[in-house]
C-alpha cells in the first residue's frame, strides 16, 4: 500500500466558467494522512467543486501548473491559490486519488461491468492478470462477487451500478477516496448496499476519505472529522466548524439550520431541529389558509394602459377550489397497471382528494413511476380505467390517457423527476408562459401571469436566465411552477427531494403544502422518510410485501444471453476489425471495372460465400432488401441519364435511353447489389466493445478516440429511455398535440441537449479514472486474430480478383465505366 | 475569436464530439430512408437536395469542439454507425464515404488555422464536404454517368447546396441553439454565444 496521503488548500478558489463569483475563494483546509472527514455545507456551496479540484479533474491540465495568481483554464474557469494533494499538483497526483460521484448512470463508462471496473486500471497502466485480479477483488468487497462480468450495465439497479463505479474507484487501489454524495440519487434499499459496501472497505483500507453526504446518520461509525462549510457575511466561502462528529453535532452554537445541515439523529439538538421544522411547515399552512396571502405577491400587477385588475386571473387557480376540498378527485377500483399490455400489479384500488398530499413510497422499481404515470394519462392501464371526478374531467369523457395533450396539461400535471426531462423553452419566463399559453391565454397576458407566477415562486430575478442554468433546487421550483401555470388540478412529483440539501428540502416541502393548501391534489413518488413523516395526509404503499397497499408482481430476474456478433456462427467468430477489412476487401476493387459480368459473378459467389458461412439466401435477402428496393431506381437513373451511345431508342429533354445508358444500368445495378450486399452482411451485429479493442488493438487507431466514442455509443443506449420521458414529458405540459414533425424535431433537440450534457459530466467520470492522461494504457481484453481471419481474407480478396479476372478475359472488363 | 489556441483535446472534447458523433448516426440513418435515387431519377439533383443530412456531423462538431481533426472523427463515428445499423449504401463502405466527407470539410477549417468560426466558413466547410464526396462519388459507384455531364453537374450542384445550407447554416444554426442552452458552458465556443447573450 502506498503512504497515506495529505490534501492542502492555501488561500484556494475557483470561478466556473461564465459566472461572476467564485464558488470557492480563499479557502484554507488541511487534511491529514488517513483522516475520514465529513464534508458538510448547503447546496451551491462548492462540495463537489472541492472534490473534483482534489480529483484533478476539475478545467483543465495547464492551470495548475502555472505559477500566476490566477489561471484561467480551457473550461474558462478561474484558478487562484495552491492545492497541493500529496504535496503534488492534483493533476500530477491523479491515479492517487479515486472519485465517485452522485449520479450512477453518469459513472458507467462501459457496456459490461467487469470493463467499467477494468477501465481505471486500464488507464493506469495495469498489467492485465492484475488487473482482473483486481476486478473480481474489487466487485466481491462491494458485495456484487456474484455478478457476471458480461452483465449489462444497463440491466443494473441504481445501487449496484454505483457499486460497480465504487468496485472501480477501489481497484484503482487509491490513498485518497473521494466519495461525492455516493446514495443520494439511490433508495433506502439501493443506500443501504452502498453505505455498507463503503463500510467494509473503509474497515480494512486506510485510505484518506472526504466524503460529501446531506444526510450523516449511517456514516458516523466510521468518520473522524466533520467539516461544515458556509459563507462569511461577504459571501466567501470558509470552513464554519471543524472537528469530531460528537463536538459538532452536540455544539448548539452552531446555526445547523441555515448552514443546510440535517444533524443525525442520535444526537440530542436534532430533536429540537426537527421541531423547528414541523412548526415552520405548521406556519406554512396556517399562511396559506390567510386569504391575503395569495394575493400579496404579486400588487404590481396591474396593466398601466387599461388599469385592468391581471391579479385575478393569475391567481384564479388557487381559489376556485376553495370550496371543494378534501373530494375524490381521481380513482380507480380493480385497475391493472403495466407496460408494453404486461401488468406488473392487478386490482389496484386508490383515490385521490383535492387539498391533499399523498405519497406513493415503495422501493425503486416497485412500480411507483408506473402508477403514477397511469394515473396521470402519461401511460395507458393493462385493464381497467382511471376514473375523474365529473369536477376535474368538466366535459371530457374517458381515461386522462385518452384525451389530448391540452386537455390533459389543464387537469393533471406530471412533474419529472430530472427536471432537464421537461424543459422546453430557452428562458425561464417563457418556460413559465408555455402553460398560460397552451390554456387559452393571449401573448401579453401570459407573460405578466407568468411573471406573477415566478414571483409567488421565488424565481423573477431569473426570468431571462436559461433554465438549465439554475441549480437543483431552483430547477425544481421552475418545473412546479410551469407545471401550474396551466392550473391543473392534480399534480403529481416524481421524487421531488431526490438528492437536495436541507433547506432546499424545506423549500419544496413548504411549496407542496401550500400548493395542496390551494385546493390541488398533489401526489408525490418518493422514498424520502422526513418528506412523508412532515407532509403526507395519506400514504400509499407500493412493492411485493404482504402489508402494502399495492402489491406488486415480484420481478422476475433477468438473466443475460450473451448477444450473437453475427448472422453466421463463423463469422461471429472473426476479429471485428478483420471484417470490416473483409467487407473493404470484397466491394473496394468491384469500383476498377463497370461491367455486368464481373459484378454478376461476384454477386453469386458473395452469396455462396455467405451459404458457405452459415447465412442462408433467404436470410440474407431478409437483412438486405432495401438495397434490392433501391437499386431499380438507381437503373432507372442511369438509363435516362447515364453515358449516352451509338443508338438512341428515347430522347426527351435532357434524358436519352440509348444502348450504352441501358448497358451500364444493368452493370450498374448488378455492381451495387455486389459491393453493398456483402459489406452490410459483414459488419451487421459486431459488438461495439469488441470492434474498439480490436481498433486499438490490431488497427492501432488512437486509442483515446476509440475508447471516448465508445463511451459516446454506450451513452445512447441510455438516451432512449430520455426520449421516452422527454416525450411524455411534453405531453404532460400541453405541447403533445403539435403537428408530429414539429413534435420530432423539438424532441430531437431536447434529446440532442440532453445527450451534451450526459456526455459532458461522463467525461468527469472518465478523467476521474485516469482517462485521458498522457500514459500508456493498457488493454483489459485481448483482440485476437487467428488463422480463420487470414482464411477469410483470402476468400474476401478471391472474390473480386476472380471476377475481376474473369471479365479482364471476356473482354467486358471496362476501367472504371470506360 | 480566442487569440489563445490548445489543440490538444481535452477528455470533455472527445466525449462531446464523440455523442455528437453518435446522435448524428441516427439522422444519416434516417436519412437513408429517403428515396434518393428515385428522386434524381425524377430530376438529377432533387434528391441530393437532401445530401446535407448526411454530411453535417463534421462541421457541426468542428464548430463546437473547435480542435483539429473534430470533423474527420465526427463524420467517422458518425457513419460508422450508421453503417453498422445497416443501410442501402452498403454498411462498412459509408465509413470511407464518411472520411472523405469529413475530410472535406476538416480541409476547409484548417485552411483558417482553426482560429476563425462563422457561419460563412461553416458554409464553406459543408459545401466542400459534399463536393469531396461527390468527386469520389463519380470515380467510384457513379461511373455509369459522365464526369461532366448534365446529371454529374446538377448532382454535384445540389449537393454543394445542400451541404452549405443544411451541414453550413444548419449546423452553425444547431450549434448556436445549444451554445443558448448552456450546455457548451466548458467550450470556448459555447462561451462566446452566450457571452453575447449577457
Amino acid at each position: 500500500m502506498k503512504n497515506p496521503a495529505a490534501i492542502l488548500f492555501k488561500g484556494w478558489g475557483y470561478k466556473r466558467p461564465l459566472r461572476k463569483d467564485y464558488v470557492v475563494r480563499g479557502l484554507n483546509l488541511e487534511i491529514r494522512q488517513g483522516e475520514r472527514v465529513l464534508l458538510l455545507g448547503s447546496s451551491g456551496i462548492g462540495k463537489s467543486t472541492l472534490l473534483c479540484a482534489i480529483a484533478g479533474v476539475l478545467g483543465n491540465n495547464e492551470a495548475y501548473l502555472s505559477s500566476s495568481s490566477q489561471r484561467e483554464d480551457e473550461d474558462g474557469g478561474l484558478t487562484e491559490g495552491d492545492l497541493l494533494v500529496e504535496g503534488l499538483h492534483p493533476q500530477q497526483a491523479r491515479g492517487r486519488c479515486a472519485l465517485m460521484m452522485q449520479d450512477p448512470e453518469a459513472q458507467m463508462v462501459l457496456q459490461r461491468v467487469g470493463d467499467n471496473v477494468a477501465f481505471g486500471l486500464e488507464n493506469l497502466g495495469i498489467e492485465r492478470g492484475e488487473i482482473w485480479r483486481r476486478v473480481r477483488q474489487s466487485l466481491e468487497r462491494v458485495g456484487l462477487g456474484e455478478l457476471e462480468l458480461s452483465r449489462s450495465t444497463s440491466h443494473l439497479s441504481g445501487g449496484q451500478k454505483q457499486r460497480v463505479a465504487l468496485a472501480g474507484a477501489i481497484a484503482m487501489q487509491p490513498s485518497i477516496l473521494l466519495l461525492d454524495e455516493p446514495t443520494a440519487n439511490l433508495d433506502p434499499k439501493g443506500a443501504r448496499e452502498v453505505s455498507r459496501a463503503c463500510h467494509e472497505i473503509l474497515k480494512k483500507d486506510p485510505a484518506t476519505v472526504i466524503l460529501v453526504e446531506h444526510r450523516a446518520d449511517d456514516w458516523l461509525d466510521i468518520l473522524g472529522r466533520v467539516i461544515i462549510l458556509g459563507r462569511d457575511p461577504e459571501g466567501l466561502v470558509e470552513v464554519v466548524a471543524d472537528g469530531a462528529p460528537d463536538e459538532i453535532f452536540s455544539d448548539p452554537s452552531i446555526d445547523f439550520d441555515s448552514l443546510g445541515v440535517w444533524i443525525p439523529s442520535k444526537f440530542a439538538l436534532a430533536k429540537l431541529q426537527r421541531k423547528r421544522l414541523e412548526d415552520q411547515i405548521k406556519a406554512k399552512a396556517e399562511s396559506d389558509s390567510d386569504p391575503n396571502f395569495k394575493a400579496s405577491s404579486t400588487p404590481h400587477l396591474r396593466d398601466k394602459g387599461s388599469g385592468k385588475d391581471l391579479i385575478a386571473p393569475a391567481v384564479k387557480f388557487a381559489k376556485k377550489r376553495e370550496f371543494s376540498k378534501g373530494q375524490i378527485v381521481v380513482e380507480a377500483r380493480g385497475l391493472s397497471i403495466g407496460y408494453e399490455g404486461r401488468s406488473i400489479a392487478d386490482d389496484v384500488s386508490f383515490a385521490f382528494e383535492s387539498g391533499k398530499i399523498t405519497i406513493l413510497a415503495g422501493e425503486n422499481g416497485a412500480g411507483k413511476s408506473t402508477l403514477a404515470m397511469t394515473v396521470s394519462g402519461l401511460m395507458p392501464a393493462v385493464r381497467g380505467e382511471v376514473r375523474v371526478s365529473p369536477a376535474l374531467a368538466s366535459g371530457l369523457k374517458g381515461s386522462p390517457f385518452s384525451w389530448t395533450s391540452r386537455q390533459l396539461c389543464k387537469r393533471i400535471a406530471y412533474v419529472f423527476q430530472n427536471p432537464e426531462h421537461q424543459f422546453v423553452r430557452n428562458t425561464v419566463l417563457e418556460e413559465v408562459m408555455v402553460g398560460f399559453l397552451e390554456t387559452g391565454s393571449r401573448k401579453e397576458e401570459a407573460r405578466d401571469l407568468a411573471y406573477s407566477l415566478l414571483k409567488r415562486f421565488d424565481l423573477d430575478r431569473y426570468s431571462s436566465a436559461n433554465p438549465y442554468t439554475l441549480s437543483g433546487g431552483e430547477k425544481r421550483r421552475l418545473t412546479v411552477a410551469s407545471s401550474l401555470a396551466s392550473s391543473p388540478e392534480v399534480l403529481i412529483l416524481d421524487e421531488p427531494t431526490f438528492g437536495q440539501d436541507r433547506s432546499t428540502w424545506l423549500e419544496i416541502v413548504m411549496l407542496m403544502r401550500s400548493v395542496a393548501d390551494s385546493g390541488v391534489a398533489v401526489i408525490a413518488v418518493t422514498h424520502d422518510r422526513e418528506l412523508i413523516e412532515f407532509l403526507s395526509d395519506r400514504v400509499l404503499t407500493i412493492g411485493p410485501g404482504e402489508k402494502c397497499d399495492i402489491r406488486v408482481k415480484g420481478a422476475e430476474e433477468r438473466k443475460e444471453k450473451a448477444k450473437p456478433s453475427s448472422l453466421s456462427p463463423l463469422l461471429s467468430r472473426l476479429n471485428p476489425a478483420i471484417r470490416f477489412l473483409c467487407a473493404f476487401l470484397l466491394s473496394i476493387p468491384m469500383f476498377l471495372s463497370l461491367d455486368p459480368l464481373s459484378a454478376g459473378v461476384a454477386l453469386v459467389l458473395e452469396f455462396l460465400f455467405m451459404e458457405g458461412c452459415g447465412i442462408s439466401l433467404r436470410r440474407a435477402l431478409k437483412h438486405v432488401w432495401p438495397i434490392f428496393a433501391m437499386a431499380p431506381w438507381t437503373f432507372l437513373a442511369v438509363v435516362i441519364y447515364g453515358k449516352k451511345g451509338s443508338v438512341t431508342y428515347f430522347e426527351w429533354g435532357m434524358i436519352h435511353v440509348t444502348n450504352k445508358s441501358l448497358y451500364l444500368a444493368f452493370a450498374t445495378f448488378l455492381r451495387v447489389l455486389a459491393i453493398a450486399v456483402p459489406a452490410v452482411l459483414l459488419v451487421l451485429g459486431i459488438d461495439s466493445t469488441d470492434l474498439a479493442d480490436a481498433a486499438s488493438q490490431i488497427l492501432h487507431l488512437p486509442e483515446r478516440f476509440v475508447y471516448g466514442g465508445l463511451a459516446g455509443i454506450r451513452l445512447f443506449t441510455v438516451l432512449s429511455d430520455d426520449w421516452l420521458q422527454i416525450g411524455q414529458a411534453r405531453r404532460s405540459r400541453g405541447l403533445g398535440d403539435r403537428k408530429k414533425v414539429v413534435r420530432f424535431f423539438t424532441q430531437s433537440f431536447s434529446l440532442l441537449v440532453l445527450s451534451i450534457r450526459r456526455s459532458t459530466s461522463l467525461s468527469t467520470a472518465m478523467e476521474a479514472r485516469g482517462f485521458g492522461g498522457g500514459e500508456k494504457r493498457s488493454w483489459a481484453r485481448i483482440s485476437r486474430t487467428s488463422y480463420r481471419d487470414w482464411v477469410a481474407l483470402s476468400i474476401c480478396a478471391l472474390i473480386p480478383a476472380s471476377a475481376l479476372l474473369l471479365a479482364f478475359y471476356c473482354g467486358t472488363f471496362a476501367l472504371g465505366g470506360k | 475569436m480566442s487569440s489563445r489556441t490548445n489543440f490538444k483535446w481535452r477528455a470533455v472534447d472527445i466525449a462531446v464530439c464523440s455523442v455528437i458523433g453518435v446522435a448524428s448516426s441516427f439522422v444519416f440513418w434516417m436519412a437513408d430512408f429517403i428515396p434518393h435515387d428515385g428522386l434524381q431519377a425524377i430530376f438529377p439533383g432533387l434528391g441530393s437536395l437532401f445530401d446535407g443530412l448526411w454530411l453535417f456531423a463534421g462541421p457541426l462538431a468542428a464548430v463546437i469542439i473547435r480542435k483539429p481533426g473534430s470533423s474527420i472523427y465526427a463524420q467517422l463515428l458518425a457513419s460508422l454507425l450508421e453503417g453498422m445499423m445497416g443501410n442501402v449504401y452498403g454498411g462498412a463502405l459509408t465509413l470511407l464515404g464518411g472520411f472523405i466527407q469529413g475530410v472535406g470539410a476538416e480541409a476547409v477549417f484548417a485552411a483558417f488555422a482553426y482560429r476563425h468560426w462563422n457561419v460563412w466558413i461553416t458554409m464553406l466547410a459543408g459545401g466542400f464536404s459534399g463536393l469531396f464526396y461527390r468527386i469520389i462519388s463519380f470515380l467510384t459507384d457513379l461511373q455509369a454517368f459522365s464526369f461532366l455531364g448534365f446529371y454529374a453537374i446538377s448532382y454535384t450542384v445540389a449537393t454543394v447546396i445542400s451541404g452549405a445550407l443544411i451541414a453550413g447554416i444548419g449546423a452553425w444554426w444547431l450549434y448556436r441553439a445549444i451554445a443558448r442552452t448552456g450546455a457548451l458552458d466548458r467550450f470556448a465556443s459555447g462561451r462566446a454565444i452566450r457571452k453575447k447573450i449577457k
